[in-house]
Parts: C-alpha cells; structure tokens; sequence
C-alpha cells in the first residue's frame, strides 16, 4: 500500500486513505464493526511509531502556547488552551522513556484524547496516517520494550507499529498529581 | 403534581415562612430581655408569631409544631397579659422551645430528623409559664396594651418582597457561563487592540504609498502614474473601511464590556448574601455561653448587609464562630475581675462587616484582657513549637502571633460541641483555605481585635500578573498586599537570611522564581517585591515586573493535576494563554522553609549577612518623592485603582481616588491635588474631556496631568496632547517604571 503513493505528500496520502476509509465503512458495515479490526491513528515519535485507537482521539492541533507549570515531573509539557478549555499534555516521548531525538521535530503536535475518565493531550512529533489494525496479529512486545509501561503495550504489528492502549496508559497512578489532602 | 409532590412543596414552602416567624420571635426575645423601652408591641408581636406558626403547621399537618407552638403561644399570652414577667427562665424556655421548632422545620424540608423530646419541651414551657403566679401590678401595661393597638398595627411587617425559590445548582451553572463571558470580553478588547495595530500599520503603509506616487509623478510613464492611482484610490477604501472596523470593533468592545461586566455583577449578586445571614445567630450564641459562664457581655454587631458569595459565607460560619466563642470565653473577663481593674462589669464584643475592593473585611474586637504574650511564649515553649531562647528573643507583639501556629491549643478537647476549646491554629487553617488573611492586635488589659480578610467571590478572582523568570503567574490580589521598590524597602536579615522590615516586622525575602523551583534571579533595582499575605503569614517576593491587574476567570488545573504545590489553578488570559494562579499559602510555607533563598546585591545594598540579629540597611538612593505631595488617581476599573495606589503609595504619594472623570472633577472643587494620574476611557467624563476642563478652568490650570492608558496609536496620543495633558503613559510591562518617573519630574 504504502509503495503506491510514495510519489504523494504524507497529507495527500492521509486524505487518500481517509477516503478509503469512508467509503468502505459504508459499503461493508461488517468489517468496521469487526472487533478484530481497529484504526488507529500513527504517532511519530521516531524512530518509533504508535497506533492510538481513533475514537479515542478528540482532536489534532499544532504545539503551540503550552504553559509551563514549575514543579511538574519532567514527563508533564504543561498546560494548554485548546477551544477554550485547559488541558494537560503529557509529553509521550519522556513518558515512555525515549531518548531525545536527533533533530528536534519540525512540526509537533498535540493529540487530545479521551480515555480512562480524562481528557488529556499528548505530545508528539508527528502524526501520520490511519490504519486498520488487526488486533489478532499482534505480537505481545519483548519485556524491556516499553520502558516500564508494559500494560500500556497492546501489542506490536508486522511493520513494527506500536498499538497503545490508552485506558491502561492513562490509569497509571504516577500520572496523578496531588491527591485532595493537598501539599 | 401528585400528592406526595404537592405535599413536598407545601412543607417546604411552610418551612421558608416558619424560618422567618422563629427568627423574628428569637430577635424579639432577646430584645425584651435586654430590655425594651415599650414592651407592648413586641409582646403583641411575638404572640402572633407564636400564632401564625401554629396555624401554619396545622394547615400542613406538621402536628409537631403544632404542639410546642400552641404552648409558645401560651407563654407568650401571658407574658402580653401581664401575668408573667420577662425572666431568664422565661426566655430561656422560650428559646429552647425555638430550637425545637427550628429543628423540626429543617426535617420538613428536607434535613435529617432531629432528636428531639417533644415532651421535655413542653413541661419547660409550662414550668416557666406557671412560675410567677401573682401577678405584679401590671395594670399600668395593660392599659398600654388597650392603648396601642394602632401602633401594633404599625409594626406589621411589611409585604415580603416577590421572590422565587431557584435551585443554588441553576445559580451555580449560570455563574460559571457568566465566568465563560468573561474571556470574551477579555477576547473582544485584544481584538480592538490588534485593530489598532492593524489601523497603525495601514497609516504606515499609506506614507510609502504616498511617497510612492511623489516620486512616479516624475516619472513620465503614463501607466505607472495610472496604476498608482488605482492603487492609492483602492487603499484610500481599504483604509476607510479598517478605520470603520476600528469604530465599529471599538464601540462593540466597549458595549460588550460594559454589558458583560454587568451581568456579572448581576449574577455574582445573586449568589451573594448579607453577612447578616450567619452575623443573626451570634446575639443568641452570646448571650447563651455568657449566661453559661457567669459573664455579662454586650455584642454589637454592624455591616449586616455586606454582601458576599454564599459559598465564602458557609464556610465563615465556623471561624467566626470560634472568635466570638473564645472572646467571651477567654477574652472577657467576669464582673467580679472587671470590676477590679476599673472596667464596666459588662463586657463589649462588636462584630463588624464591610466591603474594601474585592475583600470582605470583618473585624472582631472585645474589651476584655487581651492575649498576655508572656503566657502565650510559655505555653509555646511548653508544647515544644519554639525553644527557651526564641521565645526570648521574640518582641511581645511577635509572641501574639503564636497563638496560630499548628499544634497551639489542645486538640484533645476540640469538638464543636465542646466550642471552648478550640484555639486560633484551627481558625488559622480554615481561613487559609479560604484564601484569606487574619491578622491580630492586642493589649494586655485592654483587649484583642482580629481582623479577617477574604475575597468576596469565588468564581472570579482579581489578580496580579507578575513576570517571573520570563513567566507569567498571577497572584490573587487578597493575597497581594503591597508592591515596593527595592530602593524603598528596607532590607536586611534575620537569621542568616534576607527580610525585609516593614512597619516593624522582619518578613522573609525571597525570589518567586526560587520559590518555585526554577533559577532564581537576584535583587536588582528593576525587580519589584510583592508583599503578600495568607491567613497569619505574610513574605515579599522578588518579581522581574509586576505587569498590572486583571480579573479572571479561576479554573482548576485539569486532569490528573489535581493538586499542584504552589498553584490554586490557572486562568486564561486575553491573548489565549494560559496563566497560573498562585497558592500563596504554599508559596509563604516555601518560602519560610528556606526556598528561593536570594542574594540581595545592587550596589546600594549590603550583602545578606550570615548574623543572627536584625541589620536594617539603609537602602538605596533617598525617595525621591516629598513627603505629603497627593495624586488624584481616576480610572474606572476598582482593581487598577487599587492596583495604582498602591503602587504610588509604595513610592511615597498621598493617593485619593476617583471612579470616573466627572467624579475626579467634583472632587477637585474643593481638595488640592498636586498630580492627575488618569485613565482615558471612562463613564460620564473620559479622561481628554477632564484634561480639557482641568486647562480651561483658572484654579487648575497648571495642575500636572498624566493620562495612563491602553490607547497607543499616534491620533490618541495627539488628542492627549490637544486636550493638555502633560504626558502620555501607555498600560504595559514598563508601565509602573514610566509613571513614577514622569510623576517624579512633574512634582
């Protein structure tokens, strides 16, 4: 798939593939409901790519504004104004315990997703395409794979794609700042 | 509406009535114990009252009240008959019996059933009815009862006003859309000012396109001349319509401005209650633990109608409470003591409420023997919060003040059941989380006043935008007391580490951006130090600019960052950005632990030492400002002004206050001021309009005049001119700097 339209633009591509998309979910209502099949959306982090479940994404904006707040873990951006409404962004990259990349991302983004009770925006370098994914086809990922966040690891595809679970990354208590009873 | 509904609505409709009877019944009786002038027509009153809750709970079936009321109304017939007297048992059981009722209208609206002997009410109210059997010769009040049955009449209450019940969830749910508007309105004026910049540059562009067409009309080409003047008619539209844009946007921003400001102060008024809401049950609260404890005590209290958020005023109830327990308590002393050192054998405890800015101010003061600071640093010492040698080294009016600190009473005993043995820590916490300020003064001898200040609202806080370590944070302006200069402080150091003294007491130094964990920056004479203040701390903070004032919209940090330390939340401000809202009390807590250490080196100040004992230093160059000479600051925003006098005040002026130009006008009738310090846009008088008649009239026409203001395009600045001022300071990070130094050359 991917040799076909190398001549295209990344953006070209994700159109293309968008359409596709659409026009099969209409023409076969079966697969799209089919539970072994999921899209997801790629997120570049390279050299590693994740696959984040498109339904659990509410939006896709350019890094812009994020306020710092001094005193945070180092894997929290900070604060950021999206429509209106302030959310956290979680910078993936530390989280998931990357090393610094060669050169820094032209064009980062946050991608604000909705999973485990919250709605949060993740920060990343890039983000590519929609796949289907096929759930059954995933390998389990070796142990030191995921730096400690395992669980968040639903599995690896083929073509080395990472497929993250959301719900599961999202629920890890070290996340949580404070609790109610306060400094 | 079935049955069980229409039954529900009934009570609780009886419930809202009944309140009002018990309450004005309770404010009479306490009233005739104390003693009235002319008994007859609160008697007669109290009897209807009594009257009307008994009819009132049988028409609902609330057989309950029924009872206890019938045998109010009971007492009270005799006490109007004259057959009994006003004693303290009478009252007494009255009130009791009051209690019960309250208790019980409660359940019927909805609360928890009360444990309640209806039974032991009863025989209390008959006990103290049956009491005095002969009657005392009463016949002259009797006559005054046959006397004044028009002035009963005239005493009637007045029609309620129309009201209707609305849940505090809808309240709730329109406050926080109202917050919503708040950032379109701090949206629509960033628009006008990026309007304005648009205006400015399409002025500039018209200058070159000018130049441009002088220099083409030498040159002979025909179509170039043709083209550029196309070109010029096509822009001359295009700079038309920005300039219609301009009014258009401006006129908009304003009205929405001005309609968004009211409508939340319309609706923030809705939330709002009197103080007197919570102040009503402390007559009783006095009077019952003075009869507990042998003491005579008056309580006066005044500024019930002071208005604050209901959500502030919940959790007032418990702090005050503690205070006026502790003043009859600890504070007054019994008659027999009173006596002895030559006071009135009856104690004075005066509440008093009133708005400053966005404050709430109550002040609770009594006469009694004030706090002893000698017993206060034993009892510390004894409790092991400070050693044998600080509380030596401690001036009395610093030992007062160790009356808050955590672990300072017994908490063994404290229950608000119990109420007397709660101490001033346990108040302290509470008025930190509510974001406030308590401060204390006392006298040996001759007594204590404790003064809280709390913000007003909740949803909306006014702040202070400062800049630190090239962020920007606010800072609730409750919590912002003062803004120095550094060359008008007085630093030096208290136990190795940098203070400043202000009006006599050392108050730690440090740097906001130490204190919050990223690289500090030294004292320079470009910082500036916030003062600021939570419950019973107070430190200054070192900032690099205080950039002005601004009322936001409080949010919550969002999920997971459920407490961040040093932060209360965050705002959004009018360019999109978000803002952190400091938690001072956090801040202060750092900032005494040592954090944000800061080294304090201009060339005018010595170096913190490493001593033990105070060092004032004289600081810096002399002010530069004489003693006594008075500003006159107009501006239209209560926050700015506040935020400008103080900021004058630091720099040695005498400041009064106008809310706008024609206020500013009439004030300058008759009060001489050496400076005006103006905004432009204002109600009723802008600020050109009052430059204009400060020149045209012969008594003020030299008077300096600065007007301070957002506008910042050359036509506004022209007319600033025009109208006469004598500078022109544009609103922005230099601000503060700008003005006082324009200030100074003009005083």
């Amino acid at each position: 798939m991917r040799g076909m339209f190398d001549h295209l633009t990344a953006e070209q591509q994700r159109t293309l593939h968008e359409r596709a998309q659409a026009l099969s979910s209409v023409e076969d209502p079966a697969s799209s409901t089919d539970e072994d099949l999921i899209s997801v959306a790629i997120l570049e982090l390279p050299p590693e790519r994740y696959g984040v479940a498109i339904q659990q994404i509410s939006d896709i904006e350019p890094l812009r504004d994020v306020t710092q707040i001094p005193g945070l873990d180092k894997h929290w951006r900070g604060v950021v104004n999206l429509r209106g409404s302030m959310y956290a962004v979680l910078d993936l990259r530390v989280y998931l315990g990357l090393s610094a990349p060669m050169d820094a991302p032209a064009k980062p983004k946050i991608v604000r997703v909705r999973a485990a009770n919250m709605e949060v925006g993740l920060l990343v370098d890039a983000v590519e395409e929609i796949e289907k994914v096929a759930l059954n086809a995933l390998t389990r990922p070796p142990r030191d794979k995921g730096a400690g966040h395992g669980d968040a690891v639903r599995g690896v595809t083929p073509d080395l794609l990472t497929v993250l679970d959301l719900d599961q990354l999202l629920s890890d208590p070290r996340l949580i700042v404070g609790s109610e009873e306060g400094a | 509406m079935d049955d069980a509904e229409l039954q529900k609505l009934l009570l609780a409709t009886y419930a809202d009535e009944a309140k009002e009877n018990v309450e004005n019944i309770n404010t009479s009786l306490l009233a005739l114990e104390a003693g009235v002038e002319d008994a007859a027509p609160v008697l007669e009153q109290i009897f209807r009252d009594a009257h009307s809750l008994k009819g009132a709970s049988r028409a609902v079936e609330f057989h309950r009240v029924e009872q206890i009321a019938h045998h109010l109304e009971d007492l009270f017939s005799k006490l109007q008959s004259g057959a009994l007297s006003v004693s303290g048992d009478v009252v007494d059981a009255a009130l009791k019996a009051l209690d019960a009722i309250s208790s019980l209208n409660e359940y019927a609206a909805g609360g928890d059933e009360p444990e309640l002997d209806d039974d032991a009410i009863i025989d209390l109210l008959s006990a103290a009815g049956a009491q005095q059997e002969t009657p005392p010769a009463k016949t002259a009040a009797k006559a005054k009862t046959s006397k004044s049955p028009a002035k009963a009449k005239a005493t009637a209450k007045p029609a309620a006003d129309e009201t209707i019940r609305v849940s505090t969830s809808k309240l709730d749910a329109l406050m926080a859309e109202v917050g919503e508007l708040l950032s379109s309105r701090i949206e629509s004026e960033q628009r006008l000012v990026e309007v304005r910049g648009l205006n400015d540059q399409l002025a500039e562009a018209d200058n070159a396109l000018r130049k441009l067409r002088r220099l083409a009309e030498r040159d002979a080409d025909e179509e170039l001349r043709e083209t550029l003047g196309k070109v010029t008619e096509a822009f001359d539209q295009l700079r038309d319509g920005a300039e219609q844009l301009h009014q258009s946007t401006q006129s908009g921003a304003r009205s929405l401005g001005q309609t968004i400001g009211r409508l939340q102060d319309e609706v923030r008024r809705t939330r709002m209650l009197p103080v007197s809401t919570i102040l009503d049950a402390f007559p009783r609260l006095v009077r019952d633990l003075s009869r507990e404890l042998g003491k005579q005590v008056e309580l006066t209290v005044t500024g019930g109608s002071t208005e604050v958020d209901r959500a502030v005023l919940e959790q007032l109830k418990s702090p005050l409470t503690h205070m006026v327990r502790n003043s009859v308590d600890h504070g007054l002393e019994i008659p027999a003591a009173r006596e002895a050192a030559g006071k009135n054998t009856q104690g004075t405890i005066r509440l008093d409420a009133s708005q400053r800015g966005a404050n709430l101010v109550l002040v609770i003061s009594d006469d009694g023997a004030g706090i002893n600071p000698d017993s206060v640093k034993a009892s510390a010492v004894a409790k092991g919060l400070i050693t044998q040698e600080q509380a030596d080294a401690m001036s009395d009016r610093e030992a007062v003040w160790l009356i808050f600190r955590s672990g300072f009473s017994t908490r063994v005993e404290v229950t608000d059941v119990s109420g007397r043995g709660v101490g001033m820590d346990v108040v302290r916490e509470q008025v930190e989380r509510l974001q406030g300020i308590i401060d204390v003064e006392s006298q040996v001898g001759a007594g204590s006043t404790f003064t809280l200040t709390l913000p007003v609202s909740v949803a909306t806080t006014s702040c202070l935008l400062v800049r630190a370590h090239d962020q920007r944070f606010a800072i609730p302006l409750t919590n912002a007391e003062r803004i120095l200069r550094p060359n008008d402080a007085t630093i030096g150091s208290v136990d190795g580490r940098p203070a400043v003294v202000l009006d006599g007491r050392p108050l730690p130094l440090a740097s906001l951006s130490g204190v919050l964990g990223l690289p500090h920056s030294n004292l320079t004479s470009d910082s500036a130090l916030v003062v600021i203040a939570s419950a019973d701390r107070r430190a200054v903070v070192q900032v690099e600019a205080v950039l002005g004032a601004q009322e936001a919209a409080v949010k919550s940090l969002p999920h997971p960052l459920i407490r961040v330390t040093n932060f209360a939340g965050a705002t959004i401000v009018g360019s999109g950005e978000v803002v952190g809202i400091l938690n001072v009390a956090d801040v202060l807590r750092e900032a005494a632990s040592g954090a944000g250490g800061i080294a304090v080196l201009t060339s005018d100040n010595q170096q913190a030492s490493g001593e033990g004992d105070e060092q004032p230093a004289g600081a810096g160059a002399p002010a530069a400002v004489t003693q006594g000479t008075r500003a006159l600051v107009v501006d239209d925003s209560l926050t700015l002004r506040t935020l400008e006098k103080a900021m004058l005040q630091a720099a040695g002026y005498e400041v009064l206050l106008a809310a706008d130009g024609m206020e500013a006008w009439k004030l300058l009738q008759d009060t001489d001021v050496d400076v005006v310090v103006s905004d432009v846009e204002m109600p009723h008088m802008n600020g050109f309009e009052l430059t204009k008649r400060i020149r045209d009239d012969a008594r003020l026409a030299a008077l300096p005049v600065v007007l301070v203001t957002s506008l910042n395009s050359t036509s506004d600045r022209q007319r600033g001119v025009d109208a006469g001022a004598d500078a022109y300071v544009v609103k922005g990070s230099a601000e503060q700097e700008q003005l006082l130094q324009t200030l100074s050359r003009l005083t």
